[in-house]
């Protein structure tokens, strides 16, 4: 590993960024705030949960990352039968070696996509929050590294209910951001279908196959630079009584905790570096303020019965927050 | 008939009522009745069944044909005992050949199968009545309680069969299962003396059963009759007289009203029956046409009693009721009664104008006190009863009156324009000299905040971010102050949490443009 690529320069980093979201907006099409929310995902070392129907290009986004830069990349199609040890691994006793071998699970992979993580019962889901918060595979008592940097990007399908399997709170928190992906607009429809269909009988040969365009020790370069992005004191007050905030609303049952401060600060750092700033804005702070919570909280019974979401409770609540004192 | 000794309750009762009053009566008076009814039919049967001999059913059906003859002997018996007048044998057997004569033929013809029966014998063997006398009897009877006579005929009749049936029956449960028996032979025999032993237990269920049939007809018939001719009320009077005894006139009105009820005889027919009976026979019987000045003295004699001071003795009520104002108001122009007595109580206590002022002062007073109070009470309750409501509603009117004016603080400094400084550039260009930057940019963005919400109308609220307030200003579309609010906001942010000290030059520029956007545009 170089010395470039452990210590990056700001501007370096914000050229390289802007290549990696140009990359990723050239193949995912009409999706720029979905790529950006990832990207912020990435420099912040969390997990996202991806929320959208089906044919939207979750796994293609993942993909497309992957590729971006020179790591491994997994998948795991989440069943109803699926085992802990299909995800994270086990050990066997090897004969001709006469001694036990560990045959790691396809956890051990620099971004995993668990696709329609909500299809395994919560045995199986539970598999997931060592790694996703120590980073880390415990089997037969000896702790296994995972590679760095590691991404969990999981997708559910809003739409289906039966058959699925609500992930436990204790999952959901250990996501750094839940975010929603909707329909491109028309135009970027049109182009994403007239992208595929021409010239190409297969969709997967529409994307193109470029190659990497930045390393694994970049990213963990951009993490650390992300890090020491500069935060006022005015902007921790106001990342903490945005968090407070849910938790004195009549209107949410259960507010978030902590870990949603430490991650609406992580995430602002990234969207402030990757908007080319070496600080952070309230601005940032609040524009991560949803999709870093919006999966934190409990709406109280007659918020469910009126049929509102998370996002129309929380943005009210957030916009009488008041704004830092300069 | 003396009514004071009959022996039953004469009161109006419905037909079942009187079914069961003849049921108690057969109970009561059950062996005369029964051995009446017995005897004869049973010298009937004997007769018959040596007779015929070889049929056996000539014997049954005789006795049953015999029937409304066999019937007589009880109700004759019943209409005696029913005034406490016991009957010896002897007596009845004298009485028996004109009791069966009477009517005969028509009985054993073409009303043997009539329904009412039990009902409709009591006029030929107490009244004695016949033809056309009988016949407007008998429509006047059947009025009420026939329905119940053909019903109570139904039940006796299937009442027989029951028993007969039920007592061989009984025959049949009482022989071993060893021995085997054709009961079908026991209920309908053809041939033997099972025959003779169904015929014997038919008679006996036709005994049994008469005195109640007969009894139950004789109530409906005795029922009717008090319907018809008041023997309650006759009783009543009764008493009433033996009350009156000791007055002349009253105790003559008595005696007159017993002589005009008790008139009739319970075996004789009763007025009407024999006016009819006149009219039909023309002038032998004559009998009405001679009670008739009797009865106008009698009725003179009630009237003249009824017109006396013992029917009109007065009686005075008291108590509040509305006056007939029209008819002591003709005119309509009188003043209300309690106008006058409340002059009238002025005038008794000598109040004068001032004491009445006083009066209604005082009155006044309290009245005021007391609507105060109440006021006062109600504003308290109100507050207290919907105090949720009133405060969500000031919290509304609060955030209104924010929307609707600028706020006077926002990010902390105060943005009202009287806490800027007249001349904001000079005090900033002081401050930044001083090398105050922070406050000097902050100075400078608040004043250009303040002119923005109350010359440029912008409205903007305290969870608004620098960004958000820039993005307000952007919708504008005015390009100048859109550019100078952007340039202004980004060197204010760079500051404020980049800790980004601007170059002088960038800070004059601002101040230059400030003067040309707002000083000049004062």
């Amino acid at each position: 590993m170089s010395e470039e690529e452990t210590h990056m320069t700001f501007e370096a980093a914000r050229q390289c960024l802007l290549q990696l979201k140009k990359r990723l907006n050239a193949e995912l099409l009409g999706q720029e705030a979905v790529v950006d929310q990832v990207l912020i995902a990435l420099l912040s070392n969390g997990h996202v949960l991806i929320e959208g129907v089906p044919g939207l290009g979750k796994t293609l986004l993942v993909r497309t990352l992957a590729e971006c830069f020179q790591g491994a990349f997994k998948r795991i199609q989440f069943t109803p039968d699926l085992m802990p040890a299909d995800i994270t691994g086990h050990v066997l006793y090897d004969m001709k070696a006469a001694q036990f071998r560990m045959r790691k699970g396809p956890v051990f992979t620099n971004l995993l996509l668990a696709d329609e993580i909500n299809r395994s019962p919560a045995k199986t889901q539970a598999a997931l929050l060592e790694v996703m918060q120590e980073k880390q595979v415990t089997l037969e008592g000896r702790a296994a590294a995972i590679p760095s940097p590691f991404m969990v990007l999981a997708t559910q399908n809003p739409i289906e209910q039966e058959g699925t399997y609500p992930l436990p709170e204790a999952e959901l928190d250990r996501f750094l951001m839940k975010i929603f992906m909707d329909y491109p607009n028309h135009a970027d429809e049109v182009a994403l279908t007239q992208k595929i269909t021409t010239g190409h009988a297969d969709d997967l040969e529409a994307f193109s196959h470029n190659g990497a365009i930045i390393s694994a020790a970049q990213i963990s370069a951009l993490q650390g630079l992300a890090a020491d992005i500069a935060v006022d004191a005015q902007v921790f007050d106001y990342a903490v009584r945005l968090v407070r905030a849910t938790r004195d609303s009549a209107a949410i049952q259960r507010g978030a905790g902590p870990r949603a401060c430490i991650g609406l600060i992580r995430c602002a750092r990234a969207q402030a570096l990757l908007h080319g700033s070496d600080f952070v804005l309230p601005d940032d702070v609040k524009n991560m303020a949803l999709p870093v919570m919006r999966h934190r909280i409990a709406l109280s019974p007659e918020m469910e019965i009126d049929g509102l979401n998370a996002d129309q409770v929380l943005g009210p609540l957030f916009s009488a927050v008041e704004a830092p004192r300069a | 008939m003396d009514l004071s000794r009959i022996s039953v309750v004469v009161r109006m009762r419905s037909a079942r009522q009187a079914i069961d009053l003849g049921f108690v009566m057969a109970c009561a008076w059950w062996k005369p009745l029964f051995l009446s009814w017995l005897i004869p039919s049973a010298l009937l049967y004997f007769l018959l069944t040596v007779l015929f001999h070889h049929q056996s059913w000539v014997a049954i059906w005789g006795v049953w044909w015999f029937k409304p003859l066999l019937d007589r002997a009880p109700i004759y018996i019943a209409g005696q005992a029913l005034f406490d007048v016991k009957t010896s044998p002897l007596q009845c057997v004298k009485a028996l050949p004109q009791l069966y004569k009477s009517d005969c033929l028509p009985w054993l013809t073409w009303r043997r199968l009539s329904p009412s029966r039990s009902y409709d014998l009591p006029v030929t063997v107490l009244e004695k009545l016949k033809g056309k006398a009988r016949q407007s009897r008998l429509r006047q009877l059947h009025r009420e309680n026939a329905n119940a006579a053909i019903c109570l005929t139904m039940v006796c009749i299937h009442l027989e069969w029951l028993l007969t049936l039920g007592a061989v029956g009984l025959a049949l449960l009482m022989i071993p299962e060893e021995i085997n028996v054709a009961s079908q032979a026991w209920f309908v025999p053809q041939e033997g003396p099972m025959l003779w032993v169904q015929s014997l237990l038919s008679y006996f269920a036709m005994a049994f059963v008469a005195p109640f049939y007969t009894m139950a007809g004789f109530a409906l018939y005795l029922s009717r009759r008090i319907d018809l001719e008041g023997w309650d009320i006759e009783i009543r009077f009764r008493h009433l007289a033996a009350k009156q005894a000791r007055k002349p006139a009253a105790g003559l009105a008595a005696a007159c009203l017993i002589c005009f009820f008790a008139g009739p005889s319970f075996f004789d027919p009763p007025v009407w029956a024999a006016e009819i009976s006149a009219q039909n026979k023309g002038p032998k019987s004559g009998s009405a046409s001679s009670r008739a000045p009797e009865y106008e003295r009698v009725k003179k004699q009630i009237l003249e009693i009824l017109a006396g001071d013992d029917f009109h003795k007065p009686v005075m009520t008291q108590g509040w009721r509305l006056k007939k104002r029209d008819a002591e108001n003709p005119n309509g122009a009188a003043l209300p009664e309690w106008f006058i007595r409340f002059v009238e109580f002025l005038e008794q206590n000598n109040a004068g104008p001032n004491r009445i002022a006083a009066w209604f002062g005082r009155g006044a007073r309290v009245l005021e006190f007391l609507m105060w109070s109440g006021l006062a009470f109600l504003t308290l309750y109100l507050l207290l009863r919907y105090r949720e409501g009133l405060e969500a509603f000031a919290r509304n009117a609060a955030a209104k009156k924010q929307q609707g004016h600028p706020p006077n603080r926002l990010f902390a400094p105060d943005v009202r324009p009287e806490s800027l400084p007249e001349d904001v550039p000079t005090q900033v260009r002081r401050l930044w000299q001083r090398g105050a930057a922070r406050p000097a940019l902050s100075l400078l963005y608040r004043a250009t905040l303040s002119k923005l919400m109350h010359i440029g109308d912008f409205v903007f609220h305290e969870g608004h971010t620098e960004g958000e307030c820039l993005a307000i200003v952007k919708q504008s579309g005015e390009a100048a102050l859109c550019d100078y609010t952007m340039r202004l906001t980004l060197l204010w942010q760079a500051l404020a949490y980049g800790h980004h000290a601007p170059q002088s030059e960038a800070v004059e520029a601002l101040l230059t443009q400030w003067e040309a956007l707002f000083q000049h545009g004062q």
